[in-house]
């Protein structure tokens, strides 16, 4: 009997689904994803599977200015420059241009998190809500129509067609086969100035591993870093989402992954190199009541000229020159075999 | 229509999971709770001190138990092969274990390991959210965190905060090759497991971590403890007297 209930139930669920919106990935390619070694598993979610149709669509999407209806000739790649490792410089005291790499195993979005859930549920928020996409343009693009019904079983282009081919497309940009990676799975090794780097970076001396952890290098959480010692709007990061004091001041952990070239640094661009970020870190911390324990101190964490080349030795190589130049990730528009 | 459909499938399954599914099965609901000197923990708020006079708060609380026993009134040990892992956040203070199918009768003791022993200080184990927050450095063993114990504190007639984090691990480092769980043992009186659920609570007292008899540590001795093992022995023997059991109601 409970068996049937059950079954009852999964069909009208399945009712209810398909009202909603008709998938069907049949006709799709399905293809795996090249997960670097040592990296945790990717998650993909059972309506949204990989597919190279779909994947391509979302590559189409992130580069195609034609799509922007708000800002008309800027495209998801137009910020998040791929030489760049998917960001770019923009002014000082603007919310910085956070990476792409990686984004698979985020759960947050934003510096200050206000953005929440998968990174379907995000991608369809940047079509429908950032960009403004523009769907009379896109059902009447031959190779759009094309692909979605190749990916989705309909030519029909909503933006949940758009936002999850971006989706798609983003869990694909996985950045993982850097020096540190290669050592890291004992394939290559780090100069002796870049061992002692790694050393500060991976035990209290610097202390960068509890926030940067894993091979992520980030730990999907928000920390104030004693930045500033007074807050207001412009810096009050997340706790403008969660409205708890406890949050004045915090804002997401930034991966460091290729971050020898995503200058300028922190959210609000006011590094201009590495050395000023580890200077800070040294000997600029602000301890207020609302800095992260791990902080520690007031000032910082006095490093010595040498630790710091050290450290900065280590992080630059965290650069995946094989990410920066995967064709698979460029921009289409710009081959030569392909039709704006 | 549509809410007719999103709400047939919740009443399908609320039918499916019927009288037949009523928890008959002996269990055991072990309530986590935390306090500082006695006191219900509240986070997150400069609400404690210490007999050094140091005032503090406490802004996370994440750890790991493994391979819990029940110790029966004649001796005998039931045996659950697990981990589990408690982290405390503000908006939500519960934490609970909770074991099933556990044999009838009396207990007189519950026996834990704090910490996780080999056979589960794997990273491998645990989900990226929770990977993320308690990784150990392969440089200095691998693994996972112990325990991640941390907050804000100001000294005696002193304003300037300074923060303590207080963290547990094993320590494999240069010559060092040295395991920081310990295994508690917490008097269980009155446990009886019955037909149906129990349920327990299990109590750390946060201080205690930095208290040993009439030893007080400041919590500057608890800043960037990771590869110091003396200061983990300190927390390895302190831990042992951290708990208290009740049942629950009573």
């Amino acid at each position: 009997m409970r068996r049937i209930l059950i079954l009852c139930l999964s069909v009208v669920s399945l009712v209810a689904c398909e009202a909603d919106e008709p998938v069907d990935h049949s006709a799709a390619t399905p293809i795996s994803l090249n997960v670097p070694g040592k990296f945790p598993k990717v998650v993909i979610p059972a309506d949204n599977p990989l597919t190279a149709e779909g994947v391509a669509l979302g590559r189409r999407v992130y580069y195609d200015r034609n799509l922007n209806t708000k800002d008309k000739g800027r495209a998801c790649g137009d910020c998040h420059q791929q030489k760049t490792g998917f960001a770019s410089a923009n002014e000082q005291g603007q919310l910085a241009i956070m990476p792409h790499a990686n984004l698979a195993y985020d759960q947050y979005f934003l510096w200050n998190g206000s953005k929440e859930g998968s990174l379907e549920d995000v991608m369809v928020f940047e079509i429908r809500d950032f960009f403004e996409a523009d769907l009379d343009y896109a059902n009447g693009n031959e190779e759009y129509r094309h692909l979605a019904k190749l990916a989705f079983g309909h030519e029909e282009i909503s933006y949940k067609t758009l936002g999850y081919a971006l989706a798609q497309f983003s869990r694909t940009q996985l950045s993982g086969n850097s020096k540190f990676d290669k050592f890291n799975r004992g394939e290559g090794t780090l100069t002796e100035q870049e061992k002692r780097g790694y050393d500060l970076f991976f035990t209290e001396d610097a202390d960068c591993f509890h926030c940067h952890s894993t091979v992520l290098f980030r730990d999907g959480d928000f920390h104030n870093i004693g930045l500033d010692a007074t807050f207001h709007a412009g810096n009050a990061g997340r706790f403008l989402v969660t409205g708890d004091s406890v949050d004045i001041g915090k804002f997401k952990t930034p991966s460091l992954r290729n971050v020898a070239v995503t200058a300028p640094y922190m959210h609000d661009n006011r590094f201009a190199t590495l050395e000023e970020v580890v200077d800070f870190y040294s000997d600029q911390v602000n301890f207020t009541e609302f800095t992260d324990p791990l902080m520690n101190h007031e000032g910082g964490i006095n490093m010595t000229a040498a630790q710091k080349e050290d450290l900065i030795a280590f992080l630059k190589t965290l650069t995946d020159e094989e990410y920066l130049e995967n064709e698979d990730f460029s921009n289409p528009f710009n081959s030569p075999t392909t039709d704006r | 229509m549509k809410n007719l459909l999103f709400a047939l499938p919740i009443l399908v399954f609320l039918m499916a999971c019927g009288s037949d599914d009523k928890v008959e099965n002996p269990s055991l609901k072990i309530n986590m709770l935390h306090t500082v000197d006695g006191a219900k923990l509240k986070m997150d708020a400069m609400l404690y001190a210490n007999d050094l006079g140091e005032q503090f708060s406490v802004t996370k609380v994440n750890y790991y138990l493994s391979e819990l026993e029940l110790v029966k009134a004649n001796g005998e040990l039931v045996k659950i092969d697990s981990m589990w892992y408690i982290s405390l956040n503000p908006q939500n203070m519960e934490a609970t274990i909770n074991l099933q199918s556990l044999p009838l009768g009396d207990y007189q003791q519950i026996n834990f390991i704090f910490g996780l022993t080999d056979k589960w200080n794997d990273q491998s184990l645990v989900p990226v959210d929770q990977l993320q927050a308690m990784i150990w450095p392969e440089n200095m063993g691998g693994g996972l965190h112990f325990m991640k114990l941390e907050g804000r504190f100001s000294l005696p007639e002193a304003e300037a905060l300074n923060g303590y984090n207080t963290h547990m691990g094993n320590l494999k480092m240069g010559d060092m090759d040295l395991d920081h769980f310990f295994k508690a043992e917490v008097p269980a009186a009155g446990l009886s497991v019955g037909q149906g659920l129990t349920e327990v609570n299990l109590e750390m007292d946060l201080l205690k971590w930095y208290t040993h008899g009439s030893t007080h540590y400041s919590l500057t001795e608890f800043q960037a403890i990771m590869n110091k093992p003396e200061k983990q022995a300190i927390l390895m023997e302190n831990g042992q007297n951290i708990w208290s059991f009740s049942i629950k109601g009573e």
